[in-house]
């Protein structure tokens, strides 16, 4: 309405103007809920800073929308502190939609609650806190947690999250929790329980150690991302910081990462829809890997995901995830992939094609079309016989595309001999060369060395006459 | 194929008609949306008064709605280098244009115009923004100013 208004007066004002060239339009014209609307826009700093370009711009600031508060270098920490302070009482906060923290606490523990106190209104929708360096717990504002606006909330605080008796997110569309310590099962369950909406969700470190148990169910929920690793919790029991279950109830549920190191157990239900998955698991430290017990329940782990997405499209297993699987027992009641069209391979360093899990996934997946082997793909001996006994379906009726991401020696070349002779409906090949794995120093030789390492691939026996390979060199 | 492509007619300030086709300004203007649906715009007779909106102004804005429905397939850096291409105009235009769009609705032009004033001071110092949106006076007294200064001083 006040828009309307302003318009019309504007119009008019421009019309008598007209005949004269010197009438130039000023962005200082815009009406205040426009120029409002471009100031919030603008990083924090700069937004404050339009108040000296005149005195029409003076106070417009004040209403800003969006706040980004982030703070810089040790030494200008006391700078920040004053300027958030300062900027608390001279803004307007009951008009922030989006707000930004990212700070140190240390010490100054009641001024931060002093400033989610102020910033933080009842009709904020984007809420994003990274504090560290928390000494005494934090506290939220109560009316936090029952924001009937909120839809954004990203909370990454290596503390204890207290949460009040009611919580009730009404909108909360994505929330991304990062660190946080949950105090017991049932603030937990409260919190999963409190968010209706919520769409996709984000667990990154967080420790659930006090946890036995919780139930996350949101007939909305299209994704969950969740990623935990002791040695990125800073928590001093390593022992004892796993063995919570996880149900996750996911009616509409469409995609599911984990990427972690087993310490906790999760149960998919109604988990048919899920189209897009990838799993990484990860060893706790490094040399642990050849240890056989954490192999084999790593393997088992993996193995009980990989069973509760039997209607996945697109699946990436890490190479650690494709090792431990081939130690489990479990492996010949891998369940049948018949919807699977892209197996993607993410690893840094090449995979053995004669992995007993991966050919039993290639095995049970009768409709894959995508192939891909980001680190690349190797086979000790130069022997395709004893691999693909029998071959897998998707080999001689669907499997197009052959992508490898990285090559450099022969073991290799074996493997894409084997898989060339055994592709017999492959349209294309696509290899990618890194000319620093063939000459660390010199581009030149590096390039010229793959390049002839890549003719050998040409002469190979391809039992798909029209398949295409394609190099591409970095 | 079968039914004719509708269309509905938009009138300027100076009384042009334009004709437009219905889908294109349905799918970007909120308010025309609105008059369609809630069935306040008779096809047969009734054509749109936009009194704010000066003719050259209009049809740049009906170019704009028609190519983002007809081209939105496009890859990204292609629609961007239209959107640049079209925003290629004085500061008069851009404001006319703005208030177009404010007036119409149209939220996708109404941001690429916003995104295109914050460029204007997004990293810029005080005076090369003061020159830019042509403010002469500024209006603060010589002390206002002193102390801006002592505050601001990465501004300046």
């Amino acid at each position: 309405m006040v828009l309307e208004k302003k318009r019309k007066k504007q119009c008019k004002g421009r019309g008598k103007g007209e005949g004269n060239v010197e009438s130039s339009f000023s962005i200082c014209d815009l009406p205040d809920a426009i120029l409002q609307l471009i100031i919030s826009s603008l990083p924090t700093k700069e937004a404050i800073q339009t108040s000296i370009l005149s005195k029409r711009w003076e106070h417009l600031w004040r209403d800003i929308s969006n706040i980004e508060l982030k703070e810089g270098k040790p030494e200008e920490r006391q700078q920040f502190m004053h300027f958030v302070t300062r900027l608390l009482v001279a803004c307007n906060c009951s008009s922030l939609v989006k707000f930004s923290l990212t700070c140190n606490v240390d010490k100054d523990a009641s001024r931060v609650n002093e400033w989610l106190c102020g910033f933080i209104n009842p009709r904020i929708q984007e809420l994003c806190l990274c504090l560290y360096g928390i000494e005494e717990p934090l506290v939220f504002p109560d009316q936090l947690f029952t924001c009937a606006t909120l839809t954004n909330f990203e909370l990454d605080m290596q503390h204890v999250f207290n949460l009040p008796s009611s919580v009730h997110f009404r909108c909360l569309r994505i929330l991304t929790l990062s660190n946080i310590i949950f105090p017991d099962s049932s603030s937990a369950q409260q919190l999963f329980s409190g968010c209706p909406a919520l769409e996709d969700l984000y667990l990154i470190n967080c420790n659930l150690k006090n946890v036995q148990a919780v139930c996350i169910y949101s007939p909305l929920l299209r994704q969950i991302h969740i990623r935990e690793d002791k040695d990125g919790m800073m928590d001093e029991d390593h022992d004892e910081i796993g063995g919570c279950k996880v149900l996750i109830v996911g009616t509409n549920l469409k995609s599911f990462t984990y990427h972690g190191d087993c310490m906790n157990e999760y149960f998919l239900y109604c988990s048919t829809l899920v189209i897009d998955a990838s799993i990484e698991v990860l060893p706790p430290e490094y040399y642990w890997v050849r240890e056989v017990t954490w192999q084999i329940s790593s393997g088992n782990f993996t193995f009980r995901l990989l069973k509760m997405l039997p209607n996945v499209e697109k699946l990436s297993m890490s190479e650690t995830s494709i090792m431990t699987l081939s130690r489990t027992s479990l492996l010949g009641q891998l369940p049948l992939f018949g919807k699977l069209a892209e197996l993607d391979f993410d690893s840094f360093s090449s995979i053995e094609l004669s992995y007993k899990a991966l050919l039993m996934l290639l095995r049970n997946s009768p409709c894959l079309q995508v192939l891909r082997f980001q680190g690349g793909v190797s086979q000790p001996k130069d022997d395709a016989n004893c691999i693909f006994d029998p071959l897998p379906v998707c080999f001689s009726r669907t499997l197009k595309m052959i992508e490898i991401g990285g090559i450099s020696e022969e073991e290799e070349l074996f493997a894409i001999k084997i898989l060339l002779q055994a592709a017999s409906v492959l349209d294309k090949l696509r290899i990618q060369c890194y000319w620093h794995s063939f000459d660390r120093d010199d581009r030149r030789v590096g390039l010229k060395r793959s390049k002839e390492f890549c003719k050998q691939i040409l002469k190979y026996p391809k039992s798909s006459m029209n398949c295409e390979i394609e190099f591409e060199y970095y | 194929m079968g039914s004719p492509v509708k269309k509905i007619m938009l009138c300027s300030s100076e009384k042009e008609i334009f004709s437009v086709e219905e889908q294109v300004m349905v799918q970007h203007s909120v308010i025309i949306n609105n008059m369609i649906e809630d069935g306040s715009y008779n096809h047969e007779e009734s054509k749109i008064p936009l009194d704010c909106v000066d003719s050259k102004t209009l049809k740049k804005v009906i170019d704009y709605c028609t190519h983002h429905t007809h081209h939105h397939n496009d890859n990204q850096e292609d629609l961007e280098a239209w959107d640049a291409q079209f925003l290629n105009v004085d500061s008069n235009g851009l404001y006319d244009l703005l208030m177009a769009a404010n007036y119409l609705e149209i939220r996708n032009l109404l941001d690429l115009i916003y995104g295109t004033i914050k460029n204007m001071i997004k990293g810029k110092k005080i005076d090369e923004i003061r020159r830019i949106f042509n403010i002469k006076d500024h209006g603060f007294t010589p002390e206002e100013e002193e102390q801006n200064r002592k505050e601001y001083p990465h501004f300046y």
